[in-house]
């Protein structure tokens, strides 16, 4: 029994569309709690968290059944927007949460609904502000912070209010990794200030086990599948996490992988780092899987001394037939902006780039997107037809050949489907899937796996390996790029400061702090293993 | 004394009552000095940079010349009109000329007062201001608000979309069914992400505790002084001003339907 149960649901169920998205929720939420809601894409999590705030019904035609209390009171009990100050929520995307112009303007709006006296108001907002760091920004306009400094003024705005819940719906998922671990801190730091409730919707994993003590898993069904402690939820049930394509945090994955390998010696599978080292075999291989070898080096894109609309400085790199590609760097050092310039998107102010020996701008547009391909962040401006398999068979000369390519997507029983009616995976693999169909020599993708949940994410890199030509990736996970990449780019401010294999950069710790990067999982292993070996040594 | 600072609902008011008195009458004195004014106070107690200036400036420049250029070449003539001069089918008249001026002056009066209010007001301020003093419902005004947030993004989303098909290979658009084709294909996503967007941004009013409740206690109060009704006299005061001399050099005339 919980000590004190400040949310509880009973017998949820939520109806869309007749869809059911959850069934036969029934859970509690103690006071000062960090839940953790886990749970494939599609099953409901955010649902659950507009539920739990009442945004929900409300705001879409949905049937909600069952029962939600706070404090022991039903939600209908309260008055409009009376909630909402108990029950704050920080959305994922940083874009479309903000109503005002001025960083102040949007902290005042959340204070200006509940009525909190005007002299009062500089105070509060003066204290919010500093807590998240951005005492400095009171009067910027908010389309100029950067995405993980629009993140913690999501924040602000919710801490202003003082509530009693926070919600964090996927708040990391647009911003790089050490902008990322900034916000979680940023969090526990608060947390440990002035104590509240917190529900954290989450991929990204590691960073927030050590704050969490409680996980609430969905299963793709939207049914409750386990309430209970990280330690076990992870512990004994990493695998059938996995299985439902649950995200799970690297230390697990990485004991799991070496226990099926009967290299882990540990009862119960690990949260940290110290525990999984303490489980694992001496004779535990940390090095990278040999990737394939490029026999012959045979440039496909050369970019000599690029510079566009003053974002990009003096660029010059090259890639190589079948090369794996991964462009790295932090929020706003002009990655999207590259990609879209070797692609001939954006025209270069200085500078040139070949294609197959060819300068960009001498291509017919009609001829070079049929040898490059490029895949948008959103998979949904990619769609030019109405139905499925007409966006595989567009272009194609033998259209029959288009369901064979639907079927290694998995795409076969929604031939017929508009492409818009597809889930978010679905989508994703549309849409990189309409990019192979050319056999294009050079494909470019940006985020690939953004927003995916695990099983989707692992689909797509393997198309992308079976694919014949070269890759280039934008991405802020550092495990594709130590999984899968031959060469890394890094961006900093518009400049490229680095370009060697993944494994050269790992070694390069001012570049990494530079770029704001971190180490794959499987680096940071390794260098705590030498230190310990050291250690024990000396 | 700053233009900036007074109240924008006044400083609305005063540019819709000005407006209002210009369109009553029609000659080329009451607008001509109506605009030397309003120029010289926006760059006065404005402090606007010439350039931007003229970029909003410019396109009423080039209708007002049109319109000139039009009723002077192509006059109706009425009988004992004075030609000034002629060629071929063209006549210019005196009346005509003077027609096709006060039409001009009158889209540019029109122009330089608008423009010296959209430069010298901030969009937030002038929606505080209007569910302060004009009692502006704030579910229409924060809506409005959150809706000026949208249209760079949906630029930006216009692009990117663009640029999606060209990759996409589809061909530029030639014929007219092709065209019609391409709307349909561009007005999809981008209104399923508008919707989508707004929803959210709704969302995230509502998690703020945002009910449209009307009394509110605004962060920022935005204020009405005496020297905003000043503004407003004065304001008045130099449209009149401008009639008055323009009926005591004899040209005024009220406004009857001329094109």
């Amino acid at each position: 029994m919980l000590p004190f149960e400040q949310i509880s649901a009973e017998r949820l169920e939520f109806s869309y569309e007749d869809r059911k998205i959850f069934t036969d929720l029934t859970f509690s939420i103690g006071k000062n709690q960090s839940v953790l809601l886990l749970g494939p894409s599609g099953s409901g999590k955010s649902t659950l968290a507009f539920c739990l705030n009442r945004l929900y019904p409300e705001a879409v035609d949905g049937v909600l059944k069952g029962s939600i209390s706070y404090e022991g009171q039903s939600l209908e009990a309260f008055k409009a927007g009376e909630l909402n100050q108990k029950i704050g929520i920080v959305f994922q995307d940083p874009e479309s949460q903000f109503c005002m112009l001025t960083v102040e303007e949007e902290v005042a709006f959340g204070l200006e609904n509940f009525h909190i006296p005007r002299e009062q108001m500089e105070l509060k907002i003066d204290r919010a502000l500093e807590l998240v760091g951005l005492q400095n920004d009171k009067k910027t306009t908010i389309h100029t912070l950067s995405g993980g400094q629009k993140q913690k003024l999501a924040l602000a705005c919710v801490l202003a209010l003082e509530p009693e819940v926070i919600i964090l719906d996927e708040p990391t998922a647009n911003l790089d990794p050490v902008s990322s671990s900034e916000l979680v801190e940023t969090i526990a730091l608060i947390k440990n200030e002035r104590p509240f409730t917190l529900i954290v919707i989450e991929h990204k994993l590691d960073d927030w086990v050590e704050l969490i003590d409680t996980c609430l898993v969905l299963d793709s069904n939207g049914s409750l599948l386990f309430e209970g402690t990280p330690a076990q939820c992870f512990g004994e049930f990493a695998s059938f996490l996995k299985k439902e394509g649950i995200w799970l945090p690297k230390v697990v994955e990485a004991a799991l992988t070496a226990k099926i390998a009967g290299m882990y010696r540990g009862e119960r599978l690990p949260l940290l780092k110290s525990e999984l080292l303490a489980g694992l075999d001496y004779s535990f291989d940390f090095s990278k899987k040999i990737s394939k070898t490029l026999a012959i080096k045979e440039p496909i894109l050369e970019v000599k001394g690029i510079h566009a609309r003053g974002h990009l400085k003096n660029i010059n790199l090259t890639i190589h037939k079948g090369e794996q590609v991964a462009l790295v760097g932090s929020n706003g050092a002009g990655k999207t902006t590259l990609s879209k310039c070797l692609a001939g998107l954006i025209p270069v102010t200085q500078g040139e780039i070949q294609f197959l020996g060819v300068p960009l701008s001498k291509w017919k547009e009609k001829d070079l997107f049929q040898k490059l391909g490029y895949v948008f962040q959103n998979p949904e401006h990619q769609f030019i037809t109405d139905s499925v398999f007409e966006e595989i068979a567009f272009g194609l000369e033998h259209r029959a050949s288009a369901l064979s390519i639907l079927e290694k997507i998995g795409l076969e029983k929604h031939a017929n489907a508009h492409p818009f009616a597809l889930s978010q995976g679905q989508k994703r693999r549309l849409s990189v899937a309409t990019m192979l169909v050319h056999e294009q020599e050079l494909l470019i993708l940006d985020e690939p796996t953004f927003g995916q949940d695990a099983n989707t994410a692992h689909e797509i890199m393997e198309i992308l390996e079976e694919k014949s030509g070269a890759v280039m990736m934008i991405t802020h996970d550092m495990e594709l790029v130590d999984q899968y990449a031959d060469t890394v780019h890094v961006l900093d401010a518009g400049e490229l400061i680095f370009s060697g294999t993944p494994e050269s950069l790992w070694e390069n710790e001012e570049i990494v702090n530079r770029a704001r990067l971190k180490l794959p999982f499987r680096k940071q292993l390794q260098d705590e293993f030498v230190r310990r070996e050291i250690h024990v040594a000396t | 004394m700053s233009l900036h600072e007074v109240n924008p609902s006044i400083k609305a008011f005063a540019v819709v009552i000005s407006i209002l008195i210009l369109s009553l009458f029609f000659d080329p004195i009451t607008p001509l000095l109506t605009i030397i004014w309003a120029v010289s106070i926006t760059f006065i107690f404005g402090r606007i940079s010439f350039k931007k200036w003229i970029l909003l400036f410019a396109p009423f420049l080039f209708i007002a010349i049109i319109y000139v250029w039009s009723t002077m070449l192509f006059p109706r003539l009425h009988a004992g009109d004075s030609v000034i001069w002629k060629w071929g089918f063209l006549t210019l008249t005196a009346e005509g000329f003077q027609r096709g001026v006060s039409l001009g002056l009158r889209v540019l009066s029109f122009a330089t007062l608008s423009i010296m209010f959209t430069l010298t007001t901030k969009p937030t301020d002038f929606l505080l201001s209007l569910m302060q003093q004009c009692k502006l419902p704030p579910k229409l005004a924060y809506g409005i608000m959150a809706g000026y947030r949208f249209l760079p993004l949906i630029k930006e989303e216009f692009q990117t979309l663009q640029n999606a098909h060209r990759v996409r290979g589809v061909a530029r658009a030639r014929t007219i069914p092709e065209k019609v084709k391409q709307i349909k294909r561009y007005v999809i996503p981008l209104l399923a992400g508008a919707i989508r967007k707004a929803e959210r941004t709704a969302l995230a009013m509502e998690s703020k505790g945002f009910t449209g409740d009307k009394n509110r206690i605004f962060y920022r109060e935005i204020t009405v002084s005496r020297i905003d009704w000043l503004f407003f006299t004065l304001m008045i005061g130099a449209v009149l001003l401008s009639t008055f001399i323009s009926w005591k050099l004899g040209y005024l005339q009220f406004y009857n339907g001329e094109l």
